[in-house]
């Protein structure tokens, strides 16, 4: 299956699933890179702006 | 109320429980009415799954066994309620919308808000259709058909707890549990004309369920009137040990509040990020209820988008974990559209 230029994420799923002991049928894998894509895509907005060091944890909720 | 309304479609669960408790109703005759409906609609709605036909009899006899013998009969009594397949039910397989799960052993006992709602005089009928493992917006299911919308069965129910909507707006049970990670009940209860409740995490157990992502899951009802979710919600509060993050909070009853109405709510638009891509319809729709409610006033949630993409990072991490270990020997049984690559992308 051909890679992916733009984004290479192609070699990387391939390491990834390889690390993981997933194996990823062929019919597949087109399917898996456009979906990491994707989620590549969404993670830019979740780290767009940088944290500060000291913002606290909150690892208990109480609802 | 006849006795030919309590026992129709369109009776809400507070209006069963009354002639039951009452006794001008019995819960065996409001159970066989229920069953009636489901063998008649259920080809078409595809709501339920599995019907429980033989246990939800050995339930109304007791029910009514008890009122006649002056027993107190619970806030629900004799009230039909059906559960997503994903709640553990006693004897079957926990299927979760999944063709893998149905290999699983049958489960030893029924899920804890199912426990609490019979305790409440409740008569679980069944497991309701939904999309695969909660992985889904729109009702589809690969391996049983879609739920279909009782308002217009050509059209999607809304997922993933579908088959909770099409069940009650069908009419086929006046009370139905569903699941919400981002949008399940909220999503099928809006697209099906009906009421439902995503509470506040940790506001009830979720042990005995099939779970999607821990950090987001939420179990809660869908029913035909805010009363029925408050009386529901009511019945299935409560600390449980179980599920390690329910509340250890004193249950706080919802139902005795229901007659103040909205006074002293603040209500706003939400604009910004809530009103783009809102179609002429759904924005015709959202000014219906602001008129209705007195909302006049916009607000803006702070990086709504980025929380938005956060929840998707955070379901994709923890469904993708969960769903490792059949990933690896059994990715050709998950529903074979693009969901499949979703887990494995993860």
């Amino acid at each position: 299956m051909a890679e992916r230029k733009e984004t290479g994420l192609g070699s990387y799923v391939d390491a990834a699933a390889h690390l993981i002991d997933l194996p990823i049928a062929p019919q597949y894998r087109d399917n898996v890179i456009t979906n990491l894509e994707r989620t590549a895509e969404i993670a830019k907005l979740a780290v767009a702006d940088p944290l500060p060091d000291d913002l606290e944890a909150a690892p208990v909720f109480r609802p | 109320m006849t006795p030919a309304e309590v026992t129709g479609k369109d009776a809400t669960a507070a209006e069963i429980a009354r002639a039951v408790a009452g006794g001008t109703a019995r819960a065996t005759v409001v159970v066989e009415a229920a069953l009636a409906r489901i063998a008649a609609l259920n080809g078409t709605y595809n709501a339920f799954t599995s019907v429980l036909a033989e246990r939800a009899r050995r339930k109304a006899v007791s029910i009514d066994a008890a009122i006649a013998a002056g027993k107190a009969s619970g806030p629900l009594a004799g009230v039909p309620f059906a559960v997503k397949n994903l709640f553990d039910i006693e004897g079957l397989a926990t299927l979760a919308g999944s063709k893998i799960n149905a290999d699983q052993a049958p489960a030893a006992r029924d899920a804890v808000l199912i426990r609490r709602l019979e305790s409440a005089g409740a008569i679980l009928l069944g497991g309701l259709n939904m999309g695969e493992y909660a992985y889904d917006f729109t009702g589809r299911n690969a391996h049983v058909g879609p739920s279909r919308n009782p308002r217009n069965p050509a059209h999607m129910t809304g997922g993933s707890s579908g088959g909770s909507g099409a069940a009650v707006a069908g009419g086929l049970v006046p009370l139905a549990l569903g699941s919400d990670t981002n949008g399940s009940i909220r999503v099928p209860a809006s697209l099906c004309g009906v009421f439902g409740l995503k509470p506040t995490y940790g506001r009830l157990s979720r042990a005995g369920t099939f779970l999607f992502c821990d950090s987001l899951d939420h179990l809660g009802p869908l029913a035909r009137s805010a009363h029925d979710l408050a009386a529901s919600f009511d019945a299935m509060q409560g600390p449980d040990s179980a599920d390690p993050v329910c509340t250890e909070r004193p249950p706080e009853a919802t139902l005795p509040r229901l007659a103040e109405g909205i006074t002293g709510l603040r209500i706003a638009i939400a604009g910004d990020y809530f009103d783009r891509q809102l179609e002429p319809v759904a924005a015709e729709a959202v000014s219906t209820v602001a008129r209705a409610l007195g909302a006049t006033r916009r607000v803006v949630l702070p990086d709504a988008a980025r929380a938005r993409g956060c929840a998707y990072l955070i379901t994709a991490a923890e469904g993708g974990t969960l769903h490792l270990p059949r990933l690896r020997t059994r990715a050709d049984d998950y529903d074979p559209t693009p969901g499949n690559a979703s887990w494995q992308a993860h």
